[in-house]
């Protein structure tokens, strides 16, 4: 474990990603507090400006600041995505290493399950939990975190599946093992990394579909910023003023590039090749 | 002209592959010949390099190896040096392969007729496809498969591994080659199964005067088909001569051992069979001396320093090792000071 | 072959009769729904109230599959109907267009990153695609629209031309060859590992025809079976690009009634949405037999064709 690790922290492109992606939540979480002006301020005089130093990153239609706006917007997307991004791999890893180690009907019915779980868009599922149980309240939470379930428990089954049928565990079985002792020691040692990887794509996926909602007016109420809605209101002023929607457009596939570089830096260092589809 | 000529002459060929670990030396100066008419056994442990030679001669290395050296003459052009273009034209229709595992090395997308009518017209593009159709069922049939139409329609996976290797070596016979390379051809096989595509290799060899160039670490398979027999040990041919003298005067310390280990059956159950001791051989750093050293019960101090050339025995029999080296230089010591 | 298709297609009415039930059943179950809304008839109200949830959910079935008429809203005064086939043809022209452009993009693409695997070109497009991918749809149609409309102003912001038009079916292709191209990449990469692939090379066939034919139909296996998953994507996509643009297709609908709360138009985009994956999915499975023909046998045994080829 140490080794694989060290290997990690060799990896600039890793390394680079974690970092950013710690500086991108620190700055969520702590700009807010550095500074007087509230998202919510509405100044009508200061409206629509440009970078200055009273507004790092200028100002909306509304005359609100975008620095802390971006700041709060970053804390509910971020939240949101790995919030869901982790429900999933909970229970995708929990559900996943279920079926494949109890196998026979469970198993079938659960797969099954996943099956027709998968064959809902994301986006779809996310929308009409959001619809169901209430919408602007972050309800649409269980809907992405639900969407990002049924990957994992295909990789973990799959996994726990290879594992529990490659000949060391027989042998451990045949000494004696009980079932208990084969998941805590060699099945879990074994998924945990995969589980990592396929957390870095899930937490992606989550904001991807948390930014989506923002963007198309269905996730957070208005007055609370999401950096999808955010980028929804700067839409209609891409000719005059475009920072206000490219801004929170990078902040995302700046996000997601971190995500996968960190997902892949793991891979890299447990060596695990292919295998991504 | 009794004396067989050489079909396929293989000079000083040396490979290579880069790896993580760094550059592997898998095929170090090896010469081997097959002569018309005649069935040349490559045998060795598995790592000695005997498929690669191989494939080498065919130009079908992984992307990961490249040719450093020698030569591969057949018919007056040397393979190693031939543009892709050339060798594809070669491949099939006058050097054919047939494969270890004969159901993963068929196309599951095609069926077997057009498989066959496919290379067969890869080379006579003239040929029309009732035409392709004919031949391809009477090679089957001569191949001895049982109602070839039907098993034409048909997709690899529903053929067995036993048919599988008989449509392999239809396809690989198609444009009648003058040299079918087998490579470890019934090892994926049943005993039984193995039993009858060596027979039809006999029976080819015999009908249509073909040379075989049959790789396998199998001897007792190599001693029912091969008429010269080639050892391979960590890259480097050790020794090289008739069936016979492999099998009944060996010279190299290697084949020695290996032929003790081929288990008799008038030795008794209780006997275990020999084994060598000593480390196996580390592909990336290869050692100064033989590479059979650090294992061979004769090694000497030069062993270890020094690699053994090859040396002529006699009979186009040849082995590379010190032990010979120098009981061949005292015939000729003594011989000097007479004069 | 013919038999069991007929039995796929025909099975698409009970399935999106079973997305119906759900819808209506998560609608009565779950808190938070205005049960007032969920009474998919305006105009006979007063009859609808007095039926029971099994009654309703059967007169709506049969409306829909007999009549295509899926109600009208409380707000509106014209039939659903109408509305929706214009949207639903709206939006399955830009998908219809895209799934095709995506194909034949996306498929190349990742047969190209497989022969140079382990080169620069194929990490290049390795990266490029996870990432487009991944990336939200509107950050793909940001860039696209900050470079050919505001640099170089090829288009326009708000469409007014066919070449403006044509710009959703742009941006979803990309995604969706992205997507494809990894597939694609992968199942290529595998196949050209495959030991037939030496055994035909050792027969004399060209490296194109082992490439362009043997490892290609082998590839488009893998590639085929994510086609209703793609599909799922554009159809998603759609639902940006529509909002980006102001398309007036089945997105946009979907996004006004939730933002009005308008049940009724919900239920059939639903329904329409439930259709149109069906749909795909019956594709899907043509599509894979015709390049997979060993299935053609297994067929018979099996209802899901995808989960038998271990995808």
């Amino acid at each position: 474990m140490k080794r694989k690790s060290r290997a990690f922290f060799h990896n600039p492109a890793a390394v680079t990603a974690l970092l950013l992606l710690l500086g991108i939540i620190l700055f969520c979480i702590l700009y807010p507090f550095f500074t007087s002006v509230d998202y919510r301020e509405i100044n009508f005089s200061e409206r629509l400006q440009l970078p200055s130093p009273k507004h790092p990153l200028g100002t909306d239609e509304m005359g609100r600041d975008m620095m802390v706006r971006m700041a709060w917007g970053g804390r509910v997307t971020l939240s949101v995505a790995f919030l869901s991004g982790f429900i999933a791999a909970a229970a995708g890893t929990g559900i996943g290493v279920l079926c494949g180690y109890a196998g026979g009907r469970i198993d079938s019915v659960i797969m099954r399950g996943m099956d027709a779980i998968a064959s809902i868009p994301g986006l779809l599922l996310a929308i009409v939990f959001d619809y169901l149980l209430g919408m602007g309240r972050g309800n649409f939470l269980f809907g992405v975190a639900i969407a990002g379930i049924p990957p994992f428990v295909r990789l973990i089954r799959g996994a726990v599946l290879e594992i529990s049928g490659s000949a060391y565990v027989e042998a451990s079985r045949a000494l004696g093992a009980t079932p208990l002792h084969v998941v805590r020691k060699h099945v879990i040692h074994n998924v945990l990394p995969m589980a990592a990887i396929q957390a870095t794509t899930s937490v992606a996926d989550a904001l991807t579909t948390c930014t989506i909602l923002g963007y198309i007016g269905v996730g957070i109420n208005a007055p609370t910023p999401e950096w999808g809605a955010l980028f929804d209101n700067g839409k209609y002023l891409l000719r005059t003023l475009p920072h206000l929607s490219v801004i929170p457009a990078v902040m995302i596939v700046v996000c997601i590039i971190c995500l996968y570089l960190l997902g892949n830096g793991i891979r890299d260092s447990l060596s695990i090749g292919g295998g991504e589809v | 002209m009794n004396e067989p000529q050489i079909l396929l002459d293989v000079q000083g060929l040396r490979v290579s592959f880069q790896t993580p670990r760094g550059s592997v030396q898998a095929v170090s100066d090896a010469n081997f010949q097959v002569r018309r008419g005649e069935v040349t056994g490559i045998a060795g442990e598995s790592g000695s390099g005997k498929s690669v030679s191989a494939y080498a001669v065919l130009g079908l290395l992984a992307r990961n190896a490249s040719v450093e050296g020698g030569s591969a003459f057949f018919n007056g052009r040397d393979l190693l040096s031939l543009e892709e273009k050339e060798l594809r034209k070669i491949r099939g229709s006058e050097i054919s392969m047939i494969f270890q595992d004969p159901v993963t090395a068929l196309d599951p997308a095609f069926t077997i007729g057009s498989f066959l009518a496919e290379v067969l017209r890869s080379h006579e593009p003239s040929i029309s496809r009732r035409e392709a159709r004919r031949r391809s069922a009477q090679m089957l049939a001569a191949m001895g498969i049982p109602d070839p139409e039907n098993v034409m329609s048909r997709y690899p996976d529903s053929l067995s591994g036993g048919m599988c290797q008989r449509v392999c070596i239809a396809a690989a016979l198609l444009c009648t080659p003058k040299l079918l390379i087998a490579d470890e051809p019934t090892t994926a096989l049943d005993v039984t199964i193995q039993d009858e595509i060596l027979s039809l290799l006999q029976q080819i060899k015999e009908e249509k005067d073909m040379s075989i160039l049959f790789i396998s670490h199998d001897f007792g398979v190599l001693a029912r088909l091969c008429d010269r027999i080639c050892v391979m040990y960590g890259g480097f041919v050790m020794e090289s001569g008739s069936a016979d003298q492999i099998y009944h005067s060996a010279a190299h310390p290697y084949t020695q051992a290996l032929m003790r280990a081929i288990p008799r059956l008038e030795n008794s159950a209780q006997e275990p069979l020999p084994s060598l001791r000593g480390e196996p051989l580390d592909p990336v750093r290869l050692p100064d001396g033989c590479v059979f050293a650090s294992c061979c019960p004769q090694c000497s101090e030069e062993c270890l320093r020094v690699r053994p050339v090859s040396t002529d025995l006699g009979e186009d029999h040849t082995a590379a090792c010190h032990k010979l080296i120098r009981k061949r230089k005292k015939p000729l010591k003594t011989a000097d000071s007479m004069l | 072959m013919f038999g069991y298709f007929c039995k796929r297609i025909l099975l698409i009415i009970p399935c999106v009769m079973a997305v119906i039930l759900l819808i209506f059943m998560l609608m009565a179950a779950l808190p938070g729904t205005d049960t007032e809304h969920m009474v998919p008839y305006a105009d006979d109200v007063p009859e609808q109230e007095s039926l029971s949830f099994l009654q309703q959910y059967g007169k709506y079935c049969w409306r829909v599959f007999t009549r295509l008429d899926f109600g009208r809203n409380r707000s509106s005064v014209l039939p659903l109907r109408e509305e929706l086939l214009v949207r639903t043809r709206i939006t399955l022209r830009v998908m219809g267009l895209s799934v095709l452009a995506t194909y034949l993009l996306g498929v190349p693409l990742g047969v190209y990153a497989a022969c140079r695997r382990g080169r620069w070109q194929d990490t290049l497009l390795t990266t490029i695609t996870t990432l487009l991918a991944s990336i939200p749809a509107f950050c793909i149609s940001l860039a696209l629209m900050l470079l050919f409309a505001v640099r170089l102003r090829w288009i326009h912001v708000i469409p007014q031309n066919s070449v403006d038009e044509a710009v959703p079916v742009v941006i979803l292709t990309v995604m969706g060859a992205a997507n494809v191209a990894k597939v694609t990449r992968a199942g290529m990469a595998e196949v050209l590992d495959k030991p037939f692939i030496l055994s035909l090379t050792s027969l004399g066939l060209s490296r194109r025809n082992v490439i362009l034919t043997h490892a290609l139909k082998n590839a488009l296996v893998p590639a085929f079976s994510v086609f209703s998953s793609v599909c799922a994507q554009l159809l998603c996509g759609s639902i940006v690009v529509e909002h980006f643009f102001t398309v007036r297709g089945l997105g946009s609908a979907m996004v006004a009634a939730i933002r009005s709360r308008a049940t009724t138009t919900l239920l059939a985009c639903a329904v329409v949405v439930a259709l149109i994956m069906s749909i795909c999915s019956v594709i899907t499975d043509l599509l894979f037999v015709t390049v997979n023909p060993s299935l053609r046998r297994t067929l018979r045994f099996s209802s899901n064709l995808r989960r038998r080829s271990g995808r």
